[in-house]
């Protein structure tokens, strides 16, 4: 005979009202095993990449250890409430507590009311009313792994107090990044100004000049390998697009690269360098007197280039300017870099007396991994004055046929002989062919106002006006085609240009531009 | 009366009927309780045991304590199946030489077949209609045998000498067989005192056979939870070395597994021992219970079992455990 189903009666009532109160039970015992396993997968995890960030540099490893056990009872909580108990899984679990199936029966037989299954209904609730719920579903707890578990917490915790030598190089590694990441952006933002600002033939002419002095910067931070990488790349862009932007006629571009070079007027050193080639055309200001006021007033606030300019037109009114001229119009500014090229300016003109040249600019002395040394002697055509310019070039060997670009110039009286002496960057690598920058094998360094290693920033013509004798240059450090890394090297190099500045006629300027340099380098 | 009163009255009837064995059969509780779940269950049995445990005590006692027509036929090898069944004899009526269907021994409540596997196969046979049917067949008639009816077979284990092992039909047709064991000391003596002296258990009447069949009837309607029911079919179905769930020692012990007759055993040996213990319900434990006397004559043992002297029982409480804990 086929059974009708009813509605649930009152004793279905009674057994899923009982029934709920397991289902509460049993998520609650779910969930002590659950963060038991979970919180000990969690530990584990958090230990070892404690253990490994003792020995390898892991940024942060305290904070996810932390975020990782967290984490794990993050899981446990949403794994139970994922995995829900159900009315019939709550019937099993009394069941099997020595209710005998009378629950999960009674649920198969719900809304059946007739013999059987009302009897057994009656006695499940009978059974239930005698079920001691504590007693019969005690909540067990997995002590062996929550021991284990603080165990390896206490373990965790000491090695988060464990200092290495990784984890300091972890936070430096973070903060390199970070750094490098902050001036990508600043990057490319400006790229993206540049590219609105790029609204004619001659803005875009300069827009993709420095777009490429941003591609460079950008390669160096990717290859930068500490902090001082970063800020040597940071002020090699700034230098190069301070000398980019001077020469810039598009305002439209200089604003938008402004953001890059904070400090700088940019504007105001345009419009400098502009009037400073008018008077020089005028008065017959030396090119190399003329570069080393554009390389000044990049230091200069805008006052302070008007004053220079306004010194200069005066001592065109007499005529030529001369360097004593130019010496006096710096001097007369209260800038500190203004006033070191007024003495070397004047150092120049006094060692020109001595009918010796020495390097007007203060070049610098090769760069730890490879360097060369070049000498030059120039024999200048006296004028009528008797002063003569003098150029020289050096070529530096490593071994291979690595150039080196000296500067020098002198004056000479009389014969009109001068000598100079340079520094250049040797450029050429073991295999005689032009050194490409690599990681820890040198670099080119670039002093903020100077200009290096290029032709065009030699005074005078090159094999002009000079009669120019090459002496060999002398092996750089690298010589042999060794690759030093910088921090071995650095001391041999600094003692070496440290007797070289004091042994030859450098002007005392000088001497601490070089100085400082190494310096640098010893303090990072 | 209501339903609850019915059955309480069966479980009360039952306890007596345990009670009145006991004044005759000392120990084997297990087994007595075995053979009432059987009675209920509306099946046959099968004793195994070594002579003298009290085999056919034990059947005459049931029958006495019953209230039911009991017949005994000894198998021996030169029985003849008509000897079983019955035969018809050509007698005389007013006269005439008429056909006459003359019953055997088979045309009782309780039959017990005596040392079973002494008779052969043939023999054997005979039994297979009445065991399932409950009928006899001779020549183009069928009779009915009364209800309820039940055979008690017994065999001995030991003696192999003369003997037709039963065939798988036949056993099949068995709803358990029941091994006895050797009493205990303290059984053992209280046989001892039963059995020797002049004190002669009186054994009283306590269920007939209408009240045997309102309980088969009654029995049928305990509900059975459905992971109940899977838990007893992944037993019988385990019982398979062919199939892919089967364990490993089932794979390399059974040749053969139970039927689905192993299964309706089950549940209603297992409906009839819920009864019994006054539930309304079946629960794994019955099923446990019931598991090795329905499956251990059903599976047959292969060469291995038989070479490594590997006892099927162990087996199937291997299997049993291994599908409790897969549930």
């Amino acid at each position: 005979m086929e059974r009708k189903k009813a509605g649930l009666t009152d004793l279905d009532l009674k057994i899923e009202g009982f029934l709920k109160s397991v289902i509460r039970r049993k998520t609650l015992q779910k969930w002590i095993f659950c963060t038991a396993w979970c919180g000990l997968v969690a530990v584990i995890l958090a230990l070892v990449l404690n253990i490994l960030a003792i020995f390898v540099p892991v940024y942060n490893a305290a904070t996810y250890g932390w975020i990782i056990i967290l984490a794990g009872f993050v899981v446990s909580f949403i794994y139970v409430a994922v995995r829900r108990t159900s009315m019939y899984e709550a019937a099993r679990y009394a069941d099997s507590a020595g209710l005998k199936e009378r629950l999960v029966t009674s649920i198969g037989c719900q809304g059946y009311d007739d013999g059987f299954a009302g009897l057994l209904k009656e006695d499940t609730i009978n059974e239930i009313n005698r079920f001691d719920m504590k007693f019969r579903l005690p909540l067990k707890y997995p002590w062996k792994r929550y021991i284990i578990s603080c165990i390896l917490l206490c373990m965790f915790i000491v090695c988060i107090f464990i200092p290495s030598q990784a984890k300091k190089d972890a936070e430096l590694i973070h903060k390199l990044a970070m750094q490098a990441k902050e001036a990508k952006e600043k990057m490319e933002e400006v790229e993206k100004l540049l590219d609105k600002a790029a609204d004619n033939e001659l803005a875009k002419k300069e827009a993709a000049k420095i777009k490429k002095i941003l591609d460079e910067a950008k390669k160096e931070f990717n290859e930068a390998k500490n902090t001082n990488d970063i800020k040597k790349a940071k002020e090699r862009l700034e230098s190069k697009l301070k000398q980019e932007l001077a020469e810039a006629d598009e305002k439209g571009i200089m604003k938008a690269a402004q953001q890059l070079v904070p400090g700088t007027d940019l504007e105001g050193l345009a419009d400098f360098n502009k009037k400073l080639a008018e008077l020089a055309k005028r008065s017959g200001l030396k090119g190399d007197l003329s570069n080393e006021l554009k390389s000044v007033a990049e230091s200069l606030s805008a006052g302070e280039m008007e004053e220079l300019l306004k010194q200069l037109e005066k001592a065109s009114r007499d005529g030529k300017i001369t360097p004593d001229e130019v010496a006096n119009a710096l001097s007369g500014i209260e800038n500190s870099d203004a006033q070191m090229a007024s003495a070397t300016i004047t150092a120049s003109n006094q060692e020109a007396g001595g009918a010796q040249g020495s390097s007007a600019s203060p070049s610098p002395s090769g760069s730890p991994g490879a360097s060369g040394g070049g000498g030059g002697s120039g024999q200048g055509n006296g004028n009528g004055s008797g002063n003569g310019n003098g150029n020289g070039s050096g070529n530096g060997n490593s071994n291979g046929s690595g150039n080196g670009n000296g500067n020098g110039s002198g004056s000479g009286s009389g014969g009109g002989k001068g000598s100079g002496n340079g520094g250049g960057w040797n450029m050429g690598d073991e295999k005689g062919l032009e050194r490409k920058e690599q990681e820890g094998k040198g670099e080119v360094v670039n002093l903020t106002g100077k200009k290096t290693g290029n032709d065009d920033n030699l005074t005078g013509k090159k094999n002009g006006d000079a009669q120019i004798t090459e002496k060999g240059g002398q092996k750089g450090g690298a010589s042999e085609g060794i690759k030093a890394d910088l921090d071995s090297v650095i001391g041999e190099y600094s003692s070496e240009a440290y007797a070289k500045v004091e042994s030859n006629k450098v002007p005392s300027a000088m001497k601490d531009i070089v100085k400082e340099y190494f310096s640098g380098f010893g303090s990072d | 009366m209501s339903g609850k009163e019915n059955i309480s009255k069966i479980i009360d009837n039952m306890n007596a009927c345990g009670q009145e064995i006991a004044k005759a059969i000392i120990g084997q509780e297990e087994v007595v309780h075995e053979i009432m779940l059987a009675i209920l269950a509306d099946g046959n049995v099968l004793l195994e045991g070594v002579p003298g445990l009290g085999k056919t005590q034990l059947v005459k006692t049931i029958s006495k304590v019953l209230d039911l027509s009991f017949s005994r036929i000894q198998f021996t090898p030169d029985l003849m199946p008509a000897d079983v069944t019955g035969t018809n004899l050509i007698i005389k009526e007013n006269g005439n030489n008429v056909f006459r269907f003359e019953e055997g021994p088979v045309f009782a409540n309780i039959v017990l077949a005596d040392e079973i596997n002494r008779a052969t196969p043939k023999t054997q046979a005979a039994m297979l209609e009445a065991m399932q049917e409950k009928t006899v067949t001779v020549g183009k008639n069928t009779y009915p045998l009364p209800s309820p009816y039940m055979v008690l077979a017994t065999q001995n284990p030991i003696e192999n000498e003369g003997t037709y092992p039963l065939p798988e039909a036949q056993l099949d047709r068995f709803i358990f067989k029941i091994n006895m064991e050797f009493p205990t000391l303290n059984e053992l003596k209280r046989i001892m005192d039963v059995t020797v002296t002049n004190t002669k258990p009186v054994l009283n009447h306590v269920l007939n056979g209408s009240d045997i069949i309102e309980m088969r009837e009654l029995i049928r309607d305990i509900p059975v939870a459905d992971a109940v029911q899977e838990y007893a079919l992944k037993i019988v179905l385990g019982t398979h070395p062919e199939l892919a769930g089967s364990p490993d020692s089932v794979k390399k012990y059974f040749m053969a597994g139970a039927s689905p007759r192993a299964a309706q055993a089950i549940f209603l040996t297992a409906k009839a021992r819920a009864l019994l213990d006054g539930r309304y319900n079946v629960s794994f434990d019955d099923v446990d219970a019931v598991a090795l006397p329905a499956l251990r004559h059903r599976v047959m043992a292969g060469f291995e079992a038989v070479s490594e002297g590997v006892n099927v029982d162990d087996v199937l409480k291997e299997l049993v455990k291994e599908v409790k804990q897969v549930s």
